[in-house]
């Protein structure tokens, strides 16, 4: 008898092991609350008006303790202590003899902790990296331009200064004298450059900008630190997209290296050129780091440094909290526990906008559904019907219940932010004043509200989106007795929405991630009339601001541009913007000062913790 | 016997072809996978590539059939994402997750049967009582959430023990507690209700009427009887544990199996997920194979049934 329960319950307890795993793998996973970039495939970046970086051979600042004589990059590469062995990074022969190693003016020491939840796929060729690896590409890899944390501007990183000619046709670079790879593999050269951009464009390559580099036409290698690229059309804002200030996977990779070990090698064992070099590397679980002393750009004040991947977020503040780690990446839905945890928080202003896309209002798709209220026929009682429901949402209490306080609501259209000179002071945020919401709302032939949708969906790395329409839900219906259907929705089920663009009369918030600092930039590539996916605007006025955005090389014209279009968007209204968003990172008391680039919401700069910033090139010193 | 141990064979095969079929239906009824694969801006030309390459543009019954032939010679195909083959990321994870079951086995033999045992023996009293609490508290208690009590009692507040990771022996003690709590719970019922059914057997009552002390009774006639069920089952319990791992593995950042399928499914790699649920069920197929055999192999009447 006893037999038979058992033969009972080994018949369950497979089909419900099963089964639950089945079920977890047909209702799709957690969103990954690091990755940013999944629908944003970003193209281009800021501050296009400088076409130089700064002078790099000053060297004006007195450094605070002596300078300690360093030796060239190390040849060998330890694991560090308690990482267990992985995949041991290898160590080719040397093609050129290292430069001078700058002198530094203290010696790395400690170790320095950073979980995420994620590491992306782990890869290290180029054009194998979609977005998600920009974290742990960022520690090791350098790029051509990086940007000022205080201004945000481009400044120059491997490149020591750079040209824009013939209306974006043209583009040269002039690389720094001194960058090497790591392991003694050589300078960093202009054939580097090209063999990275060829490789970004290639049919195979994964790279989410893959689409920018198939649009160069040639190279001209002018000397071993000089390239001119060739492109086939306009590209005013390439410098962006070889920013290691902007979210993204474009870094420089050692050609003489991938190509005499082989791709198979190179995947597994990354030679870059940054102020770490990677040690260890155990897939999915850690990542270990030593600093190269004598970098031509820093020299880390931590002597290593360790990426553990959590993916849980709960676990990755308690381990900041014990002190077993001293950086988190974590999003604002858990700004409420942190702040309780007494956590400090470090935020980047300008990580995303949100509002809320109302669905069905585009009169050339075929999903246009004039039974809308806020697509009707009526484009001016449209019009008011959206206007009624902007001003019946109290943005201010959005902030402080789906965001942890950690935004501002300061924003009627996405990254049209107060104080940009695109924006205008008639931009300024709609605010809140539920009497006049009403009666607009009356004025538009509805005595009340009415019956609809909102999708939460807490798309990656944006897992607030669904207490904010939670929160624009509630004041809706409090405010306009509107009749709200909540749908909770995976991020992987409503991009196939996203695409067909079938949630007509569907409410949808969503935030848009920043990728460069002209909000034309982001608009182009999620709400083009014809785009691939549809986020936001959509029509034919909207999307002529934006094709003549993208060949105008004049910066005071974009700027001109970017009003006209800021006026377009703000007298329609189809969507209403909520809010800006921070990003926000846990530390702890090991780290004392960390300069990161506005709006990269990504653990970035890692080498710089506890140095104060420069510009590549100028002398970096150790934070008091 | 022979032909005992063929039909359990065979109904191991059926089962394990049972649940590839379950989980190659299920990952495909959630949608086209291209759609969760592909980026949001990803044009039809680029969805159609991935299809390709996944092979999901052939049938359906030619996908099951490829898929099935695969996985009987142990071809659990590509990561989608890391590229890498699946079969030795799940060989690199798997002895993490099986480190972790012994433990949390070890933990749920160590701490269940000594109490089972005294709350048999003192059937009634306050600590039967309070063994039985802690037999519901257990049962009743799910384990992530006792994993963040865990942590954020002996991590963050007290700091005697790492919140997560596999970086130190002591790593270890965290999830298996966690994942052991409810099989300890799960054993000290079972070893109590089994000791007591062998308490009150006509053998131990002749023992005690011969006048061997209580001691000899408990420990040489009774436990030896009542620990068959325990230690048949435990078998059966440490199977679960692989079930389990998927969420205390993430719970605590430990690096198994469970982890790897949990990844999987979050960035919808469906090889993984498919290739991690199949050798999770292969271990589970095989273990009760095992004790089917050995149940057998010990009674000759379930031979016959």
């Amino acid at each position: 008898m006893r037999f038979r329960r058992i033969s009972n319950v080994k018949v369950i307890i497979p089909l419900i092991l099963a089964l639950s795993l089945a079920l977890i793998v047909a209702c799709g996973g957690a969103a990954d609350p690091e990755d940013t970039t999944s629908d944003a495939t970003p193209t281009s970046a800021p501050a296009p008006q400088a076409t130089s970086a700064p002078a790099a051979t000053a060297a004006p600042a007195a450094t605070s303790a002596p300078a300690a004589t360093q030796a060239p990059a190390a040849t060998t590469a330890p694991a560090s202590g308690s990482a267990p062995a992985a995949t041991p990074v290898s160590q080719p022969t040397a093609t050129t003899a290292p430069a001078p190693a700058p002198a530094a003016s203290h010696t790395p020491t400690g170790e320095l902790r950073v979980a995420m939840a994620t590491f992306g796929n782990e890869r290290w060729l180029p054009g194998a990296s979609a977005g998600a690896e920009a974290t742990s590409m960022h520690s090791i890899f350098e790029n051509l331009l990086t940007r000022d944390p205080s201004t945000g501007d481009n400044v120059g990183e491997l490149a020591e200064s750079w040209d824009i000619r013939d209306g974006g046709l043209t583009w040269e670079f002039r690389l720094r004298e001194g960058a090497q790879w790591h392991n003694d593999n050589g300078m960093v050269t202009a054939e580097d450059v090209q063999f990275s951009f060829e490789r970004f464009g290639s049919e195979d390559s994964a790279n989410a900008r893959a689409h920018l580099f198939r649009k160069i036409g040639g190279y001209e290698i002018v000397d071993p630190q000089t390239i001119i690229v060739n492109f086939k059309e306009p590209e005013i804002l390439f410098h962006g997209d070889l920013n290691s200030g902007i979210p993204g996977t474009q870094y420089i990779y050692p050609k003489n290296y991938v190509e005499s070990v082989g791709d198979e090698v190179a995947d597994l064992e990354p030679i870059a050129s940054g102020p770490y070099k990677m040690v260890n590397h155990d897939r999915g679980v850690r990542m270990d780091f030593e600093a190269v002393e004598g970098h031509w750009k820093l020299t880390p004040a931590f002597a290593n440094m360790s990426f553990l991947k959590t993916v849980e977020n709960s676990t990755r503040v308690a381990q900041l909290r014990a002190g077993t780690v001293d950086i988190i990446g974590i999003g604002v839905d858990f700004a409420n526990e942190l702040k309780a945890a007494d956590v400090e928080i470090k935020s980047v202003p300008g990580f995303a906008t949100v509002g809320i896309t109302l669905g069905g209002q585009w009169e050339t798709k075929p999903t246009y559904d004039p039974s809308v209220p806020w697509a009707q026929a009526d484009k001016e009682r449209a019009y008011k019907v959206r206007k009624a429901l902007a001003l019946a949402i109290d943005k201010d209490t959005v902030v402080d219940v789906a965001l942890g306080g950690l935004g501002r609501a300061n924003v009627s259209l996405p990254f049209f932010f107060q104080g940009e000179p695109w924006t205008l002071d008639e931009f300024a945020p709609i605010g809140y004043d539920p009497d006049e919401a009403r009666r607009l709302l009356a004025e538009a032939g509805h005595d009340g509200c009415w019956e609809f949708t909102i999708n939460l969906v807490p798309w990656p790395g944006r897992a607030f989106l669904p207490a904010v329409g939670e929160a624009v839900a509630t004041q809706w219906e409090a405010n306009l007795g509107c009749s709200i259907t909540r749908r909770p929705l995976d991020r992987a089920v409503f991009a196939t929405d996203f695409r067909e663009r079938t949630y007509a009369g569907v409410a949808v918030p969503y935030a848009m991630p920043f990728v460069g600092r002209e909000p034309w930039q982001l608009l182009r590539l999620n709400s083009h009339i014809d785009g691939a996916a549809m986020l936001a605007y959509e029509d034919q006025t909207f999307s002529d601001y934006l094709d003549e955005l993208g060949s105008t090389a004049d910066f005071e014209r974009r700027i001109e541009l970017m009003q006209e279009m800021g006026r377009h968007m703000y007298s329609s209204l189809p969507r209403i913007e909520l809010a800006e968003v921070f990003g926000i990172f846990g530390v702890g008391e090991a780290v004392k000062t960390w300069e990161t680039a506005p709006g990269n919401g990504f653990i970035h700069n890692t080498s710089y913790v506890n140095l104060n910033w420069a510009p590549p090139g100028q002398p970096v010193t150790l934070a008091e | 016997m022979t032909r005992y141990i063929a039909l359990r064979f065979l109904q191991a095969i059926i089962s394990l072809l049972v649940v590839m079929t379950i989980v190659f239906m299920l990952s495909r009824l959630s949608g086209d996978p291209v759609q969760l694969l592909a980026d949001i801006s990803a044009s039809e030309e680029q969805m159609e590539a991935i299809r390709k390459d996944l092979g999901l543009d052939k049938p359906l019954a030619v996908q099951w059939g490829t898929y099935v032939r695969d996985m009987f010679v142990f071809d659990l195909g590509e990561s989608v994402t890391s590229r890498q083959p699946v079969r030795e990321l799940i060989w690199q994870r798997l002895p993490n997750t099986l480190q972790l079951g012994f433990a949390a086995m070890a933990i749920s033999i160590i701490i269940g049967l000594p109490i089972g045992i005294y709350a048999a023996v003192h059937r009634g009293s306050r600590w039967d009582g309070f063994a039985r609490l802690f037999a519901v508290l257990g049962q009743s208690m799910p384990s992530f959430w006792l994993g963040v009590l865990l942590i954020l009692v002996f991590a963050v507040v007290l700091g005697v023990l790492p919140p997560g990771g596999k970086e130190s022996p002591e790593s270890i003690i965290l999830p298996a507690v966690s994942m052991g709590y409810l099989t300890t719970a799960a054993i000290m019922r079972l070893t109590r209700s089994s000791m007591l059914d062998v308490l009150n057997a006509e053998y131990i009552k002749l023992a005690r009427i011969k006048g061997l002390s209580e001691t000899k009774v408990i420990w040489k006639h009774a436990l030896k009887n009542s620990l068959i069920p325990v230690i048949t089952f435990s078998v059966v319990l440490f199977t679960l544990f692989l079930g389990a791992a998927v969420v205390t593995e993430t719970v605590f950042a430990w690096p198994g199996l469970g982890s790897l399928i949990l990844e999987g499914v979050r960035t919808r790699d469906y090889p993984l997920i498919q290739g991690g649920v199949v050798v999770f069920s292969a271990i589970y197929i095989l273990a009760n194979l095992l004790v089917d055999i050995l149940y057998g192999y010990l009674d000759p009447r379930i031979r016959l049934t």
